[in-house]
């Protein structure tokens, strides 16, 4: 229980499996997950397209209900109102009022909360600075929102409540190089504001970038959980970098290796190595000839 | 079937409440019991956001738009129509204007509410809602009151346009009725109504009392005094209510209810005079009966009378035929010797139908006019044994309550109309109780419709219809003197009677039409005293409030049925459950028991098993019907266009009762939605 209450997520056997009409089994989005998030920690869910993650979000805020097993976020088990207080929600896609302008959506979702209208006065205008939405852009109804501007409006919703833990989908699909770069300098300062995120994500370099810990789902089952850099420490490969090396210094180096005895040395240049990590999961996971998107069944 | 019957057997405390314990068990058990936590931390400042969320955006997608067009319409039809004259100017107007507005009122509010929360859950703005601290209590309430809110908005533009709509041209109408007055003859007896219009404006509303019942007699009665009725013409109800206990043979306490039958003791006089008739209708009268032969000048020494037994319905259960009559007519005038009917055991109806029945006597002689007094009509149970008494059985209600009807006319009972003095004819008597106006002194207005129907002679066809009325109080006895004045067919008329007369509230009012061969169908709403007047104003706000409540329930209907369907079908079963009580009370009779048998037979079949099944399956089905319109709204208490267009102060018991039916039924279909809510995942 004592862990239940000191983590910011925690989950169960959490498994979701859709059904159909007539109540058959239709789709295992999430199978058995197993979660354990600490306070104060950026944490990355990741996985291909249709692996669970969305399913996973949605099942911690209650929007739908699990199959099986339990979770608890804040220490309140899901589908407790009041919790919703301290939570900040950004969807896969921006689902706002799209005949509202950003200032009054602010304002609407700060009322939610009950935020007095002279803290909202304050706040709203920070916050879509924080953004950065200009002024022009506020006063404009959402319907007439770029993509990256919806996006950045559903997150200034979800920071609204200032709130403890903030669950993010997909934060920087739809935003301009730097948009993704304020993005991921925006999490980590909420990180040094000691709050706590959930990221869901596969652009595995933004990932990389900011998360503590990462887990990787795959067809709704946990494959990998662990702190990044100790998930892609490769203990028997070693690297050795270096800027500005030329062809003949190249070939010095190889001689030399040959001499240690070493004749497979591999010398590339560096790769995403999340990236790799995460294609094996992939490969590894799955039968020749069938897809991987489809969820497990 | 077993629940059926468990309904329909329900105890009379919790049938006749059906629709508040449904409303107050739901409303507990969903808020109470399910929803406590919810309901504790629920936040109208929250409510309200989302209302305003719902309101903006009906108003940034134009809906407020309907109401220019609607406008435009109500000005381009009123330019079509054709009224007779200033005050159905006026009435037609405010029938199209306010008929309008309750109808974009109603249409909007069931696509809006329907559209809604489908749409939300659809596009996923619901997502970003119910992650917040939002409970989806709150998500419902904000969503009822964003509607009304919007509701609100219709009304108050329309209620705004229809004002000055009939204000700027009830002010030239009535500049006419001023002209119309000046040269008019003074001793016309359309005069009162146009003289009503002139002082009280064409744009009152007036405070109506009407009469606790209405007798169609052949000659006045006061008090309780003996009635007379015509032969030929209408028909005597005398209501009965017994318990099956009483109906048992006194002697043997065992024996079923009516196993010795039942006697009707009538004690009828007559009056042997028959007056000779002139002019009376021939073949051409309008009624549903066909016209009595009349007896011309001479006399009678025994009369008629035939009795059949009725239930509360007024539907008849024992036919005349079915009773064994102990004298084949009548001869005492006096009516001291009893005419006896006898209601033999195997002719005897259900008996638990029977409790509350009418004895309805008929005189059979046209033109003789029949009599009866207090006490002159009891019902006798016959002893089983011998040496027991027989059980004797008073009427339920004096005779001043007795139903004396006419004729079935067109659109109530027919009052013949002609010289009393020449022939027999009928006076319509409405008696006031409680009915007094706020002062005795001066002149007080009475508003009378009726509709008229000629005999078909041709002078008689283009007289205008005159009108004699008497009005008595009963505090004082004194009676006024006649007051004539014409009327026209199925218009209001408005006629004044001295303050004086009306003292204390309880009065009769004779009324008599004296043209000969025209014939009045009058009914107990005919005829109204006015006794106060309000303003336009303040009557059309009330309409406006009553139709507003209307639009809050179909608002809670649509988000209800929303909430698990898709939005084309909540819109059928929005209609399906606003309009079910209505439309069950259209099918009337055709769902009484019975109809199971009645429908089996049409049909024909071959194997009486099968008759018998299908006897079954109608009568279940009806019983489904009845019952589930029961629970229902009952939509016409929302009328309020009808009094508003007669220029008749909506009552404030109306926007009462509305209320009472916004209570049971829109909070309980809002607490259910909310339950529906909780318990659905809102990611589609
Ligand atoms: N309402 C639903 N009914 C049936 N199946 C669903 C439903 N929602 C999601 N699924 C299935 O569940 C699986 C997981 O979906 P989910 O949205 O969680 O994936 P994801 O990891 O978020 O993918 P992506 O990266 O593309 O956003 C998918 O196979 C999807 O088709
Ligand atoms: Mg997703």
């Amino acid at each position: 229980m004592q862990e239940k209450t000191a983590t910011a997520i925690h989950t169960e056997g959490l498994t979701k499996i859709y059904r159909d009409f007539w109540g058959r089994d239709k789709v295992v989005a999430l199978d058995g997950l197993d979660l354990s998030i600490n306070r104060g920690e950026v944490f990355g869910l990741l996985g291909p397209n249709g692996s669970g993650k969305s399913t996973a979000i949605k099942l911690l805020l209650g929007l739908i209900f699990p199959t099986r097993g339990k979770a608890w976020v804040l220490g309140d088990p899901i589908g407790s109102n009041e919790v919703n207080k301290r939570i900040g929600f950004l969807p896969e896609e921006s689902y706002l009022y799209r005949f509202l302008n950003g200032e009054e959506t602010l304002k609407f979702y700060g009322r939610l909360f009950k935020i007095p209208s002279r803290d909202l006065k304050r706040r709203v205008p920070e916050l879509l600075d924080i953004v950065g939405l200009d002024a022009k852009a506020r006063k404009r109804k959402l319907r007439e929102y770029s993509k990256g501007m919806a996006r950045r409006i559903g997150l200034a919703q979800a920071l609204i409540n200032d709130p403890e833990l903030i669950l993010l989908d997909e934060p920087t699909t739809g935003l301009d190089p730097i948009g993704t770069r304020e993005m991921k300098d925006l999490i980590l300062s909420l990180k040094n504001q000691g709050k706590t995120v959930l990221l869901c994500s596969h652009l595995l370099a933004d990932v990389q970038d900011v998360c503590d810990r990462i887990t990787i789902l795959f067809k709704g089952k946990r494959m990998e959980l662990g702190a990044v850099k100790d998930l892609l420490q490769v203990r028997d490969v070693t690297q050795i970098s270096f800027k500005g090396m030329n062809e003949s210094q190249l070939s010095q180096v190889k001689q030399f290796l040959g001499t240690m005895g070493v004749n497979n040395a591999e010398i590339t240049h560096p790769t995403t190595t999340l990236e790799d990590l995460f294609i094996r999961i992939v490969r590894e996971n799955t039968a020749v000839g069938q897809s991987y998107t489809s969820g497990d069944r | 079937m077993t629940v059926m019957h468990t309904i329909a057997a329900l105890p009379p405390m919790i049938d006749r409440y059906l629709e508040w314990w449904i409303a107050g068990t739901i409303i507990i058990v969903g808020l109470l019991v399910y929803g406590l936590r919810d309901v504790a931390v629920f936040s109208l400042s929250r409510v309200w956001a989302i209302s305003s969320v719902c309101f903006a955006e009906s108003i940034r997608k134009r809906v407020l738009w309907i109401t220019p067009l609607a406008i435009i319409g109500i000005v381009l039809v009123s330019q079509f129509q054709r009224p007779i004259d200033e005050a159905d100017a006026v009435r037609q107007m405010l029938k199209v204007s306010l008929f309008a507005t309750g109808l974009i009122v109603t249409i909007t509010a069931v696509i809006l509410a329907c559209t809604n929360l489908p749409k939300e859950i659809e596009n996923r703005v619901i997502f970003t809602i119910v992650t917040k601290p939002t409970t989806r209590l709150e998500i419902v309430a904000g969503k009822v009151l964003g509607f009304a809110r919007v509701s609100a908005a219709i009304l108050i533009i329309m209620g705004l346009f229809t004002f000055g709509f009939l204000y700027f041209n009830s002010f030239s109408l009535q500049r006419g009725i001023t002209e119309r007055l000046q040269t008019m003859d003074a001793s016309s007896a359309s005069r009162p109504t146009l003289e009503y219009y002139r002082d009280n404006g064409l744009l009152t509303a007036r405070g109506l009392a009407s009469p606790v019942s209405l007798q169609v007699l052949a000659r006045e009665a006061v008090d309780d005094s003996e009635r007379w009725f015509l032969g030929g013409e209408g028909d005597v109800l005398v209501p009965f209510d017994i318990p099956a206990e009483l109906l048992v043979p006194p002697g043997d306490a065992s024996a079923p209810p009516l196993s010795a039958g039942l006697a009707i003791i009538v004690n009828t006089g007559f009056d042997g005079r028959v007056a000779p008739r002139r002019g009376l209708p021939d073949s051409t009268l309008p009624p549903t009966i066909a016209a009595p032969q009349p007896a011309r000048g001479n006399t009678v020494s025994e009369a008629k009378v035939d009795v059949s037994l009725l239930d509360s319905m007024q539907t008849t259960i024992v036919a005349s035929t079915a009773l064994t009559a102990a004298q084949s007519s009548l001869t005492d005038p006096t009516g001291q010797e009893p005419g006896q009917w006898f209601l033999p055991p195997q002719a005897a109806p259900n008996i638990e139908n029977m409790r509350q029945f009418y004895v309805a006597i008929v005189g059979l002689n046209d033109g003789v006019e029949m009599s009866l007094k207090s006490g002159s009509v009891k019902l006798l149970v016959p002893p089983a044994t011998p040496n027991a008494q027989p059980r004797i059985i008073e009427p339920a209600a004096p005779l001043s309550r007795w139903v004396f009807r006419g004729r079935y006319g067109r659109t109530g009972f027919q009052v013949r109309g002609g010289d009393a003095q020449k022939s027999p004819t009928h006076v319509g008597t409405f008696s006031f109780r409680d009915a007094a106006p706020p002062s005795s002194s001066g002149m007080i207005p009475f508003e009378f419709r009726a509709d008229i129907e000629r005999s078909g002679s041709d002078d008689a066809d283009e007289a205008p219809t005159k009108l004699s009325v008497v009005v008595r109080n009963n505090q004082s006895g004194r009676q006024s003197e006649p007051i004539t004045t014409l009327i026209e067919s199925n218009r209001p008329i408005f006629f004044k009677v001295p303050g004086e007369f009306l003292a204390s509230g309880d009065y009769d009012v004779f009324v008599r039409c004296v043209t000969q061969g025209h014939y009045i169908s009058v009914s107990r709403a005919s005829l109204s005293v006015v006794r106060s007047s309000e303003s336009f104003v303040f009557n059309l706000s009330k309409s406006l409030l009553v139709m507003w409540l209307m639009a809050i329930l179909v608002i809670s209907t649509a988000i209800f049925a929303s909430t698990f369907l898709s939005w084309p079908i909540a819109i059928v079963l929005t209609l399906v459950m606003l309009l079910g009580r209505w439309g069950v009370v259209q099918l009337g009779d055709a769902l009484q028991p019975g109809i199971g048998n009645q429908v089996a037979t049409d049909l024909g079949f071959q194997r009486p098993e099968v008759t018998v099944t299908a006897s079954k399956v109608v009568e279940a089905l009806a019983k489904f019907l009845t019952v589930s319109a029961k629970v229902l709204p009952d939509i016409s208490q929302f009328a309020s266009i009808e009094d508003l267009e007669r220029g008749v102060a909506v009552p404030a018991v109306k926007v009462r009762d509305s209320l009472l039916v916004l209570l049971t039924f829109a909070v309980p279909l809002s607490v259910l939605s909310y339950v529906i809510l909780r318990n659905k995942e809102v990611a589609p």
